[in-house]
């Protein structure tokens, strides 16, 4: 390790401007993209017909696309966008590799493009926001660590002395992200596009909201942080407020998130030791997160009038804004008595996107506004449609999150509401969704109007790019004295300390992954006494496998991501044991390979749904829902009575299931398939005696199988419909 | 046998635990942040971004 200081030889040297004319393009594309189809799924739920009958046109097959186009098609083209600009000039150096910054553009969009084609096709590893199969997940971790090392090594190569604080954060999201895809997404495939995850039941729901909280805190925040570190100094040509104040939220940020990912999980079978780990956590999360909104707001002091004619600064003040509304409730719905009224409700979805087009969107669009005058080397083309943009937005935001929060608050209320008698004031689930069907609309309206903002923003980008020069290039020129590097260890003095600590990327990140280890560690901890505690506790006889048919329909119900709107978790609270039957235990979910315990209830949770109809109900239920209880919202499922059920891949899932632990004998897995075709021929017998017209090897028979069989492993019958 | 030990462990005591953890964490950033010789390094630090003067965009 080498210390740097003055040559006194100035250098000249250039910045690759390409790769961020790139990544900024793909964030415009890409967020027109993800805005369209999250419209397309917000009228779907107004209005169901939208749904058309089309396999892959149907709502729980798009809503993965659409979470997967913001995140990590929309925001993270953002993120790269502003990395490579801002850490090329922080660091006064070129990036470390050409071909890697290539290599990572092309990649990255060449998998948001497999997501788009296999995602509405049903395939999926039916796990929020890590949906996408096996082979694009490798793409991922290939195409993040050559980011991760194009960085690290512009960061090692500097001519500059100092590490700034956004390049701190860029480091935790390049560490933390890369731990937490790799360590989720292990499974075993089965086919070139199917796996099965290695984690089953709680375990797999205590990695995945491990992956799935954090994802947000180190792909949606983190990053972004760092940013608003670097572009909102930039804007109002001021400091940050505080550099002391950006070093303790960054330590603290980083400390503190990855232990908040249980909050996902509250009231739920995982153990309350780890629930109130998690939540305690997520409160702690106010004081780094408002030092950090703080920051970015008070940055803007001196400079208050520029929010009146920049619209630049308004987008970033209003974006730390909505960082700190974001923050604050993030905590509060963490409480569990607020999070028993908030979870699976339209509360959630306010406060996501609150953060994700109010937090990320807006730091975004100010950030294109910045850069794309300076990497085209001209001006805006219209300041007042920049303006135009920034109000329309703003409108679309409020119309969205203010429907969200009336729809999810009157669900909250409405499921646990009692009468006199203490019987549900609302027994049918389907009277709690008719309630909020009218906000639904208002909500696709607000959805509309900030896609009609950003289309303003693609018009004046498109005005500007057009107008620049034609002498102008790829390249920007920069100059200054370099500093030569010096052992860094056998120093005097106490600016030592600082250099190991804050001006040592590889040391840096070591702490980093050292601090997100202790979290990590600690959070995952029930899952590695999965097999003593839980296995010794509870009572395993009970829980057998599903049979090949079960494991076939679960597949399906996966394949249609039921979860996006169907929870698979009976909550200790008095509302959804009156409703729903007895709380869902650790067993339920045992062989639960990826599990479904879901996180949105828009229609009624399922946990004990087996046996609580007969099959005849749920045939007519899933070709017209509507027909079976009226004013339901769920499409129609109707090529599932077409496809055929695949019974020659029967055995092969029972054997991958087999070598991740569950208790299939050899024979089990030899006669899978006659073992489903009988289970099949029984269930499709017994429909067409009632007059169902279906032959045993249609894909409805083995959902039916699946939904049968759902809380049927201590014979706990359900609660109200 | 990690499993065996873990399952006898009294983690309920772990969310205390914790809070003591990140306060250590907390405290140890706050003095780290506000130690003597800071006030100068931050100081150079919070100019980085201001200090960029490229001449690009164009030939």
């Amino acid at each position: 390790m080498k210390d740097v200081q003055e040559t006194g030889t100035l250098e000249r040297f250039s910045y690759d401007d390409g790769v961020v004319k790139k990544f900024t393009i793909a964030t415009i594309v890409w967020a027109v993209v993800a805005f369209l189809v999250g419209i397309i799924i917000a009228m779907q739920l107004a209005y169901h017909p939208l749904n058309t009958g089309l396999p892959w046109f149907s709502f729980g097959r798009l809503r993965p696309l659409h979470t997967n186009a913001a995140i990590f098609a929309f925001a993270g083209n953002a993120i790269f966008a502003g990395i490579y600009y801002s850490l090329q000039r922080l660091c006064k150096a070129r990036m470390f590799s050409d071909k890697i910054s290539n290599f990572h553009f092309w990649g990255w969009q060449l998998i948001i493009v497999s997501a788009a084609l296999t995602l509405p096709f049903g395939i999926t590893q039916g796990k929020e926001y890590a949906e996408l199969e096996w082979p694009i997940d490798i793409a991922i971790a290939v195409v993040w660590v050559a980011f991760g090392i194009n960085m690290l090594m512009t960061v090692v190569q500097r001519r500059v002395k100092h590490i700034y604080v956004a390049i701190w954060f860029y480091i935790a999201t390049f560490i933390t992200v890369a731990v937490l895809h790799v360590v989720n997404a292990l499974s075993m495939p089965f086919t070139m596009i199917k796996s099965y995850p290695i984690y089953a039941g709680v375990s797999d729901a205590l990695v995945q909201w491990w992956y799935g909280h954090n994802a947000v805190a180190f792909f949606l925040t983190t990053p972004f942080l760092g940013l608003m570190y670097y572009f909102i100094p930039k804007a109002v040509n001021r400091p940050v407020y505080s550099y002391r104040l950006s070093v303790v939220h960054f330590w603290t940020i980083v400390f503190i998130y990855i232990w908040a990912g249980p909050h996902h999980l509250l009231n739920t079978s995982v153990p309350d030791w780890a629930q109130t780990v998690g939540m305690a956590f997520s409160v702690m999360l106010w004081i780094p997160s408002w030092g950090g909104m703080i920051n970015g707001l008070m940055t803007i002091r001196g400079a208050w009038d520029k929010l009146r004619t920049e619209p630049i600064v308004k987008f970033f003040a209003l974006a730390a804004t909505f960082y700190g509304m974001s923050t604050f409730e993030g905590p509060l719905l963490s409480i569990k008595s607020v999070n028993e009224l908030g979870h699976y409700t339209d509360w959630i979805i306010a406060h996501v996107h609150a953060g994700a087009l109010g937090w990320n969107g807006f730091l975004a669009f100010g950030m294109i506004y910045y850069l794309v005058p300076k990497l085209w080397g001209t001006e805006l083309y219209s300041k007042r449609l920049a303006n135009v943009h920034f109000w329309t937005a703003t409108l679309g935001i409020i119309i969205y999150v203010m429907a969200m929060y009336v729809s999810g608050i009157t669900q909250g209320l409405m499921w646990r509401e009692v009468d006199m008698a203490g019987k549900l004031a609302y027994p049918d689930f389907v009277q709690t969704v008719i309630r909020v069907v009218p906000l639904y609309w208002i909500r696709a309206l607000g959805g509309v109007v900030y896609l009609a903002g950003t289309l303003v923003m693609v018009y004046n980008v498109y005005k500007t790019v057009k107008a620049a020069p034609a002498t102008q290039t790829n390249e920007t020129i920069d100059e200054c004295v370099p500093y030569v590097r010096k052992p860094l260890f056998g120093q005097a003095g106490m600016k030592l300390s600082h250099r190991v600590l804050e001006g040592a990327p590889m040391l840096l990140a070591a702490l980093v992954v050292v601090m997100i280890g202790i979290g990590s560690v600690i959070s995952l901890a029930p899952m590695w006494m999965s097999s003593s505690v839980v296995e010794a506790n509870y009572h395993d006889a009970m829980v057998k496998p599903y049979t090949p048919l079960q494991l076939a329909g679960r597949d399906l119900y996966v394949r249609e991501g039921c979860y996006t709107c169907h929870s698979q978790m009976i909550r200790k609270t008095v509302g959804d044991v009156l409703r729903f039957g007895a709380p869902s235990t650790i067993e339920d979910s045992k062989y639960d390979r990826p599990f479904q315990w879901g996180s949105k209830r828009i229609g009624p949770d399922l946990a004990r749904e087996g046996s609580k109809y007969p099959d005849l109900w749920h045939f007519r239920h899933m070709r017209n829902p509507q027909e079976v209880v009226n004013g339901s919202i769920m499409p129609s499922y109707g090529w599932m009575y077409k496809e055929k059920i695949n019974f020659g891949l029967m055995s092969k899932k029972l054997s991958v299931m087999k070598s991740l632990g569950v208790p299939y004998g050899d024979e089990d897995v030899i006669n899978a398939e006659s073992w489903a075709r009988e289970e099949a021929k029984k269930i499709a017998d017994g429909l067409n005696a009632e007059g169902a017209q279906i032959t045993e090897d249609r894909e409805i028979i083995a959902l039916i199988a699946y939904l049968q069989k759902l809380g049927t492993v201590q014979g706990v019958a359900g609660g109200a419909k | 046998m990690i499993r065996e030990a873990l399952s006898h462990l009294h983690w309920t005591t772990l969310p205390v635990v914790s809070m003591l953890m990140f306060a250590m964490v907390f405290v140890g950033v706050l003095l780290w942040s506000n130690r003597k010789e800071s006030r100068s390094i931050y100081k150079e630090m919070e100019n980085l971004p201001l200090e960029e003067n490229g001449m690009g965009g164009t030939k």
